[in-house]
């Protein structure tokens, strides 16, 4: 019993201390974005006729290197694309067009490319939609935990499920600061998983513990 | 025990229907080729792709010419295209490079974000670039995307002119609330675009009717004082009133009367749009629509595929002990399950239930929680001494604790306009009711040994 409380004592600090040095990455060295969610250079191309992907993704991969590249079909006609990469120089950009143009046939003077820059999509701007969702569904569930576990305490069961919903988003971020875990559209899922799991879990244990106590009062 | 195993087998095969109905589909033949009648998935934004809109600030100029006070004139050139005496001619840009601040560029990104709700648009991305003003705008590509964004970049300058003039009389300052309202008529329902203004706006308001209106002469000649009701200077309708307005409420009517629902709400959406465009507050910068193209997802297809496969291999693995372990009985249960997924994907297909990153997320969930469901059935028969009827009532009352609280939370979700969110909601919502229903009804009666 001891052992067993040394060791929570134990993982509680790690866990603490995960989500101190979190706290501390996070206005330290900010939080990394995938690249479509960061500032990135899109080249929109126009090549007016069918093309194979991989034959794109090859021109691309000679021109632009070991840099991500992100490839997305314009429209559904199959005639063009767009490239997106972190950063292009001029040189880049000239090159691509004249590499696409040999090998598609195209003429010299025709514009094929459009470059755009694209702003950042901001951490703020991406968690905002869920912020009141789960506001709501947390004080719902909060509400139906204190009412159905009344005889286990309310004050208890409802702390004991809020803190766990905190500490796991706040573990959750802490290791996407600490392991520099760029944020990207699986963020919000994997972050709805742990919320949902975290309730499962509460309700299991909350559940054997009051089977627990009313088997023990019967007994009395 | 003939009956038995008559029913057992009829459960199978109806499973095995469900399963090909949900993963290859119900082919017909249709004007000379198969088609599939089961409906479509619908993918939201990260998963099928969104129209991206470019919308830079203008850097136009426009000519204004001023009179001899210093006022901006309509009429300050001769038939010859020369100014008149007393009038100058200056090259104004449309955005004054003082205006051009990252605080004006956040308003303006802001007020297009209000815009982009109030029209009811669920699921969009909006980037702004500080350096140059420039705004990314991701929209699912739906029959409203065009007419959207046709009206995003209006300043929402509300004027209401003098229209001989172009006196402003009216404006956008005094404007509190603008909204579409409807009302029956005997000609059907009429659409209105229902403008208020505040005490001052009400007290002219009032004035403008009673001056604007229909005269008749002494010898019988009409004349009409005429307003013009103009937004961003593009002329909305031009008017005069038969009665004064003495409520500051201004009523216009938007299309005609019509008993046709879909002509109706396409008039609502009309009035809705232009009153959100009056409502919301006015853009600091102007905007043009640069480039619109619709952008497939930038998911990255063979990772998307991997994760799948690896979600297959688990729940592979996790059947396949189920087998090993439980003999027979597992494999019945393992058959079921499949079936309860399979299920689930049609009910979702015909609920339109749009698909979303984060409603995969719920899916994942469901498929945990209806694994542990059948393996608490199963281990609850290894105990001989309890009936198949008491192990149903004990399982099914441990769940209810357990998904209870989940429901709650799926109903909560469904109601959020956010779509990510509300997927959420819907699937898990479906899940739960599709596990409790399709376990009591095919597992249980499948796995009941009793004669």
């Amino acid at each position: 019993m001891k052992e067993l409380l040394k060791n929570k004592k134990l993982i509680y600090i790690v866990i603490a201390l995960i989500i101190i040095i979190g706290i501390i990455s996070i206005f330290v060295l900010r939080l990394n974005f995938t690249l479509m969610y960061s500032e990135h250079t899109r080249i929109n191309v126009y090549l007016g006729k069918n093309y194979e992907l991989q034959d794109i993704k090859q021109i691309s991969q000679e021109v632009f290197g070991d840099q991500e590249i992100i490839y997305q079909e314009i429209e559904t006609f199959h005639d063009s694309l767009a490239i997106t990469v972190k950063q292009a120089t001029e040189e880049q950009i000239t090159n691509l067009e004249t590499k696409l143009k040999e090998k598609y046939e195209i003429d010299s003077e025709e514009e094929i490319l459009q470059v755009n820059e694209v702003g950042h999509l901001r951490g703020r701007d991406i968690v905002r939609p869920y912020i009141i969702p789960m506001i709501i569904s947390t004080l719902v569930i909060l509400a139906y935990v204190g009412i159905r576990y009344l005889n286990l305490g309310v004050f208890r069961t409802t702390f004991t499920l809020f803190l766990r919903l905190i500490i796991s988003e706040a573990l959750l971020l802490s290791v996407i600061a600490i392991g520099r875990i760029p944020i990207g559209i699986y963020t919000m899922p994997v972050a709805i998983i742990l919320y949902l799991l975290v309730i499962i879990y509460s309700i299991i244990g909350f559940e054997k513990k009051l089977a627990k106590k009313n088997m023990e009062e019967s007994k009395k | 025990m003939k009956n038995n195993r008559l029913l057992k087998t009829l459960i199978i095969l109806i499973i095995i229907a469900i399963c090909l109905i949900s993963f290859v589909g119900i082919f017909v033949k249709d004007k000379n080729q198969r088609i599939n009648i089961l409906p479509d998935y619908l993918l939201s934004t990260n998963l099928s792709g969104a129209r991206v809109a470019k919308l830079d600030v203008d850097t136009s100029s426009n000519e204004v010419i001023y009179d001899s006070e210093g006022n901006v004139s309509q009429d300050g050139e001769n038939e010859d295209g020369t100014l008149k005496e007393g009038y100058t001619k200056k090259e104004e840009k449309v955005n004054p490079d003082e205006i051009l601040t990252v605080e004006n560029y956040e308003k303006s990104k802001r007020i297009i974000e209000k815009r982009l709700k109030e029209y009811g648009v669920q699921d969009f991305n909006l980037r702004l670039n500080n350096n140059n003003g420039q705004i990314i705008l991701e929209l699912p590509e739906n029959s409203n995307t065009d007419t959207l964004l046709a009206n995003i970049t209006y300043v929402g300058k509300f004027e209401i002119l003098d229209s001989d003039t172009k006196e402003v009389l009216l404006d956008y300052s005094k404007v509190k609330d603008a909204k579409a309202v409807y009302s029956n008529t005997d000609f059907g329902t009429r659409v209105f675009l229902s403008i208020e203004f505040n005490d001052e706006g009400k007290a002219k308001l009032e004035e403008i009717t009673k001056t604007y209106i229909e005269t008749t002469d002494e010898e019988g000649n009409k004349t009409t004082k005429k307003i013009s009701i103009n937004i961003d200077d593009e002329t909305l309708l031009e008017t005069y009133f038969s009665e004064t307005i003495t409520n500051g409420t201004l009523q216009l009517s938007i299309g005609s009367a019509s008993t046709d629902s879909e002509e109706i709400a396409s008039y609502l959406d009309q009035a809705a749009q232009v009153a959100t465009l009056i409502d919301s507050n006015i853009m600091p910068i102007k905007y043009n629509l640069d480039t619109n193209t619709y952008l497939s997802s930038a998911l990255n297809k063979d990772i998307l595929q991997i994760v799948m496969y690896i979600i297959i291999a688990i729940v592979a693995i996790a059947l396949v002990y189920e087998c090993v372990k439980y003999k027979l009985k597992g494999l019945l249960a393992s058959l079921s399950y499949i079936g309860c997924i399979a299920l689930l994907l049609i009910v979702l297909r015909y609920t339109n239930v749009v698909i979303s990153l984060e409603a995969i997320s719920a899916l994942i969930i469901l498929l945990i929680l209806n694994y542990t469901f059948v393996k608490n059935i199963l281990e609850k028969l290894e105990n001989k001494d309890l009936s198949i009827k008491e192990i149903t009532k004990q399982v099914y009352l441990k769940y209810a604790w357990i998904l209870f609280p989940l429901l709650l939370v799926s109903i909560t979700f469904t109601f959020m306009s956010w779509i990510p969110v509300s997927s959420i909601g819907m699937v898990m919502f479906w899940g739960i009711v599709t596990i409790y229903i399709y376990n009591y009804i095919i597992t249980v009666t499948l796995l009941n040994d009793e004669k």
